[in-house]
C-alpha cells in the first residue's frame, strides 16, 4: 500500500520549486540569449579570474560599432558556422579547405611592419590565426571595412563598391600568383599603387621606427637608469610573474626566431604589466620587460639600445576550430607563433617573434614598436569627415586589402585552388565580388542590430552579463 | 572472470606466439557464447522479479559480473575501455590517429535493493572544443560523468534518483544500440542530448508491468558546466513495455522536455518519441526528436531522426548498422546532415570485443555549402574492453 500523504506532499515540495524557479531572471529575445551566451562561453575563466577587465572590455565593446566588431569575432564564426541558416554559406573547396588564415583581418589589425628594408604594409595582430577554410576569412575580412567605413557616414553604394573593390582585388592577385608563381610585390611607401591612405600610414610608421618612439613614450631615466613608466596602464607586474620572469625570458630566447642571442642583450631592467590594450584581447595578461639591448647606454645618449619585448597571452581563436577536423594542435602561444611565420609579408620581419608557456599560460612574445602603427578607424573616420580622404581612396585602400589578403592566402600554392573554388561557387546572377558585397551589408546590418541588443543585455544583466563569477 | 584471466596469464608464459594465439582464441570464441550486448545498470528502474527470471543467464564472461556482498551491501564494479584507431578525411586532411576513446567505470554500493549510490567516472580530453590547450597540454583527464544516490523504497515500484543523473533516454539507446565504443548515439553527437545532468528524478512503474513513467528537474547544462540560468529543465518520460515481462527491453518511448541553456537563457525544448530493444542478441530502435533551441539558438527548430539495427552472427561476429538524420532547421527541408555507420564486430571470450567500421557523414542542400566542410569519410578500428 503507498502511503498517499507523504506523496502528495511530496508533490506539492516540487510544485512549489518549480513555481519558484520558473520565470526568474530577465526574458530574453533569442539574439540576445544567443550573443549572451558566446561571449561568456569565451570569457568564463576570466570572468571568474580577472571580472573587472572583463567588465571594462563589455564596456568598451558596447561605445561603438568598431570595438564591438572586434570583440565579437566568436559571434561572427558562431553564426557563420554550421547548422546556421543559408546565409552561412560559404565559398569553399578543394584543396582551399585548410589553408593558414589572419583569423581576424579589421582595419585596426592592418598596419605597418618592419623589415630590412624599411617599412611596409603587413597585417599586424595574429592573434586569431589558424588553418581553416579561407572563405571564413574572406567574409570577415569584407565585413570588417564595410563597418569601419559606414562610420564616416559614407553612403551604402559606396560602402558596396569598396568591398566589390575588395573581392576583385583579392581574385586578381590570386590569379597573379598562380600565373607567375612568383610572390606579389610588398607594399611599401614607395609603391605608388597603395593610395593615400596607406601611403600616409606607412610613413607614419616610418618616422616612428626611425625615433625609436616606444622608448621616448613609455620609459623614463632616473638617476641614468632607464625604466618603464609606471601609470593608470603600466603598472608594476605581480608575482608570481615578477618572481618569474627570467625563467620566461630564458624559454622564450629558446623560440626567437633570430635565435637566442647575446646574453647581454635579454639583460632584464624592468617589468611591467599593461593594461586596457586591445579590444578581444583586453583581459589578457601583457607583460612589458625593458632589456638592456645591444649596448649600454653611452654618456649624454638618448637612449642606449634598451629594447621592450612584450608577453601576451594568447587565448583560444574565435574560429570553432573542433569542426575542423584536426582537433586541437600545440598550444596558443605555438599557434600564433607558427601562423605568423606563415602569414608575414617579408620573411625579414618580426625577427624577435617568440613564444613561451609557464604556469599554463600561452605567451607571444614580440617586440613593443610605436612604429607597428595600424589603421586607426577613429582617425581614418574623421579623415573621411573632414574630406582629407574621399571614396576613391577608400577603394584604393581596399584594393591594396584584397592584395595583400591573397598574397597570404595565395602562399603555399594554394592560389589555384582558391581561385578554383570561387569560380567553381560563382552564382550565375552576379560576380564574386557581387555576392561578396551583398554578404557584407547582411552582416554589418547583423553587427548593427547586435551592438544596440548588446547595449540593452548590458544595462539590463548588469556589467558581466549575468555570468556567474564562481 | 578470475579464471578467464589467469588463463590468459598462462598462455602468455608458455610462450605461444601471437598469430596461434588468436586463433585459439577465435576458436574459442567460436565455442563459448559471448553476449555482445553490453550490461548497463545505470538505465531505469530495476527489474520485476518475473523480467529478471527471462533474461539470459549470464555466463562468466558477461560483462557486469564484477560483484560480491558484504554483510547487507551489494557492491559491484563495472565499467569500459575503447583503444581507437581513426583514418578520416575531412577538410582537405586526410588524418589517422590512434586514440584512448573512453575509459569508464562505475562503482555502486547497493543496500538490501532499497537504496544505493552509483559513481560513474569517464574520461575526456583536457582541452574544450575550441580550444587550444587543456590541462598538461590536452591531456586525458578523469571526470564524474554520474553520481547519484537512490533509493527504490517499493520494489520495482517507484525509484528516486538525486546528484548528476542519468539522461531518461540517452541510456536507453545506448544500451539498445550496444556499441558505444564506435562513438556516442547519434542523439548525443547531434547535441539533442547529453548523458547527464544535475538534479533529481523519480521514475514509477505503470500498473502490470506496463512501462514506467518518469519525472526530472536538472539544471540543464549537462555534466559539463554548472547551471548558468535561474531556469530548470522538466522533463517527463513515458516507457511502455508492449510485451510486459516478456520482453521488459522492448520499449516504446516518449518524452518531453521544457528547458532552457546558457546565461542567456536560450529555449532548449525537447519531444521525443520511438521504440527501442535491447536483447542479447538483437537491438535495434528509432528515435524521432523535435527541438526547440537548437545549438544555443532559441527560436531554431530542429529534427533529428536516428535509427539503428545490430544483430548477433554465427561465431561471436555481430553486424551493426545505423543512419542519423538531422535537420538543423526545418525551415529549409532540404538542408539535411546525415550520417551512416555500419561495421562488423566480433567479441571475444574475454570481455573483449573488436570492430571495425566506417562512418560517413554527408550534407545536402544548403548544408553542402557551408564550412567547416560536413563531409567526412572515416573508417574506424576499435577494440573494447567491458567488466
Amino acid at each position: 500500500m503507498i502511503p498517499l500523504r507523504p506523496c502528495f506532499r511530496f508533490l506539492r515540495l516540487v510544485l512549489g520549486v518549480l513555481l519558484w524557479t520558473g520565470g526568474c531572471g530577465p526574458e530574453l529575445d533569442t539574439r540576445t540569449a544567443l550573443i549572451v551566451q558566446t561571449l561568456i562561453d569565451q570569457d568564463r575563466d576570466l570572468i571568474a579570474t580577472r571580472p573587472a577587465l572583463v567588465a571594462q572590455k563589455y564596456q568598451l565593446m558596447a561605445s561603438g560599432l568598431q570595438p564591438f566588431l572586434r570583440g565579437t569575432a566568436a559571434l561572427f564564426y558562431r553564426d557563420l558556422s554550421r547548422y546556421q541558416d543559408e546565409q552561412a554559406a560559404l565559398w569553399h573547396g578543394g584543396g582551399a579547405e585548410f589553408i593558414p588564415l589572419y583569423g581576424d583581418v579589421h582595419l585596426e589589425n592592418v598596419g605597418v611592419a618592419q623589415d630590412a628594408e624599411g617599412v611596409l604594409l603587413d597585417v599586424v595582430d595574429f592573434d586569431a590565426t589558424v588553418s581553416g577554410p579561407f572563405g571564413w576569412e574572406l567574409r570577415r575580412a569584407a565585413l570588417a571595412p564595410h563597418a569601419a567605413l559606414s562610420l564616416a557616414d559614407l553612403s551604402p553604394a559606396v560602402l558596396s563598391e569598396v568591398t566589390r573593390r575588395f573581392g576583385d582585388s583579392y581574385v586578381s592577385a590570386l590569379q597573379v600568383l598562380h600565373r607567375t608563381s612568383l610572390p606579389l610585390p610588398l607594399t611599401r611607401e614607395q609603391s605608388g599603387s597603395a593610395g593615400k591612405i596607406v601611403t600616409e600610414l606607412l610613413a607614419d610608421g616610418r618616422k616612428r621606427y626611425q625615433q625609436a618612439e616606444e622608448l621616448a613614450e613609455y620609459t623614463e631615466l632616473a638617476s641614468g637608469v632607464r625604466r618603464l613608466r609606471r601609470d593608470e596602464e603600466l603598472i608594476a607586474l605581480p608575482d608570481p610573474w615578477l618572481r618569474d620572469l627570467p625563467l620566461l625570458l630564458d624559454s622564450y630566447r629558446n623560440t626567437r626566431r633570430a635565435g637566442r642571442g647575446e646574453d647581454a642583450q635579454f639583460e632584464i631592467l624592468d617589468g611591467v604589466q599593461r593594461l586596457s590594450a586591445g579590444v578581444a584581447s583586453l583581459p589578457n595578461l601583457r607583460f612589458w620587460v625593458l632589456l638592456a639591448g645591444d649596448h649600454r647606454q653611452a654618456a649624454g645618449a638618448a637612449s642606449g639600445g634598451e629594447w621592450i619585448v612584450e608577453l601576451k597571452e594568447e587565448r583560444d581563436p574565435p574560429q570553432p576550430v573542433a569542426w575542423l577536423g584536426r582537433g586541437p594542435i600545440g598550444d596558443n602561444g605555438q599557434r600564433v607563433f607558427v601562423g605568423t611565420l606563415a602569414l608575414l609579408a617579408s620573411p625579414s620581419s618580426e625577427p624577435d617573434l617568440g613564444h613561451v608557456k609557464r604556469g599554463g599560460v600561452s605567451f607571444q612574445v614580440r617586440r613593443v614598436l610605436r612604429g607597428r602603427r595600424d589603421l586607426d578607424v577613429e582617425r581614418l573616420t574623421d579623415r573621411l569627415r573632414s574630406g582629407r580622404y574621399g571614396a576613391s581612396d577608400c577603394l584604393d585602400l581596399a584594393t591594396t586589402l584584397g592584395q595583400l589578403l591573397a598574397a597570404g592566402h595565395g602562399r603555399r600554392a594554394k592560389a589555384y585552388a582558391i581561385a578554383t573554388a570561387i569560380a567553381q561557387q560563382q552564382d550565375p546572377a552576379g560576380s564574386f565580388a557581387d555576392s561578396l558585397a551583398q554578404a557584407a551589408a547582411i552582416d554589418a546590418h547583423r553587427l548593427e542590430r547586435d551592438l544596440l541588443l548588446f547595449g540593452r543585455a548590458l544595462v539590463q544583466l548588469g556589467p558581466l552579463l549575468s555570468a556567474r563569477r564562481n | 572472470m578470475k579464471i578467464i584471466l589467469s588463463g590468459i596469464g598462462r598462455q602468455r608464459q608458455e610462450g605461444w606466439c601471437w598469430p596461434l594465439f588468436l586463433l585459439a582464441v577465435v576458436l574459442l570464441g567460436w565455442i563459448k557464447e559471448v553476449p555482445a550486448h553490453p550490461t548497463r545498470l545505470e538505465t531505469g528502474l530495476p527489474y520485476s522479479a518475473e523480467a529478471r527470471a527471462a533474461l539470459p543467464i549470464p555466463s562468466a564472461a558477461t560483462p557486469g559480473q564484477l560483484q560480491g556482498g558484504i554483510g547487507p551491501l551489494r557492491l559491484g564494479l563495472f565499467g569500459d575501455l575503447f583503444a581507437t584507431y581513426r583514418l578520416a578525411s575531412r577538410q582537405d586532411q586526410l588524418f589517422h590517429e590512434f586514440e584512448l576513446s573512453r575509459i569508464q567505470l562505475s562503482g555502486w554500493v547497493s543496500y538490501e535493493e532499497l537504496a544505493g549510490v552509483n559513481i560513474t567516472v569517464d574520461t575526456v580530453r583536457s582541452s574544450s572544443s575550441r580550444s587550444y590547450f587543456g590541462v598538461d597540454g590536452d591531456a586525458i583527464l578523469p571526470r564524474l560523468k554520474w553520481a547519484f544516490a537512490e533509493t527504490t523504497p517499493w520494489k520495482h515500484y517507484l525509484s528516486l534518483r538525486a546528484g548528476i543523473v542519468p539522461d531518461l533516454l540517452l541510456q536507453y539507446a545506448e544500451a539498445s544500440w550496444g556499441f558505444r565504443v564506435q562513438g556516442p548515439t547519434g542523439l548525443e553527437r547531434d547535441g539533442l542530448f547529453t548523458p547527464g545532468d544535475l538534479g533529481a528524478w523519480v521514475e514509477a512503474a505503470l500498473p502490470g508491468q506496463l512501462g514506467s513513467v518518469a519525472l526530472q528537474l536538472g539544471n540543464g547544462e549537462g555534466i559539463s558546466l554548472r547551471e548558468q540560468n535561474n531556469g530548470k529543465n522538466l522533463t517527463a518520460a513515458l516507457r511502455v513495455a508492449p510485451l510486459r515481462a516478456r520482453a521488459p527491453d522492448l520499449l516504446l518511448h516518449a518524452l518531453f522536455r521544457d528547458g532552457s541553456i546558457g546565461a542567456g537563457s536560450a529555449a532548449d525544448r525537447r519531444v521525443s518519441g520511438g521504440l527501442t530493444y535491447a536483447g542479447a542478441r538483437l537491438g535495434l530502435g528509432a528515435i524521432a526528436t523535435a527541438a526547440l533551441g537548437y545549438r544555443g539558438i532559441g527560436d531554431r527548430w530542429a529534427a533529428h531522426l536516428t535509427t539503428w539495427l545490430r544483430g548477433e552472427l554465427p561465431a561471436c561476429f555481430a553486424l551493426l548498422g545505423r543512419a542519423d538524420v538531422l535537420w538543423p532547421d526545418v525551415s529549409q527541408r532540404d538542408a539535411v546532415q546525415l550520417r551512416l555507420i555500419g561495421g562488423l564486430a566480433y567479441s571475444l571470450p574475454a570481455l573483449m570485443r573488436l570492430l571495425i567500421s566506417y562512418e560517413g557523414t554527408l550534407p545536402f542542400g544548403s548544408l553542402s555549402a557551408q564550412v567547416p566542410a560536413i563531409t567526412e569519410h572515416a573508417f574506424l578500428v576499435q577494440a573494447e574492453v567491458r567488466l
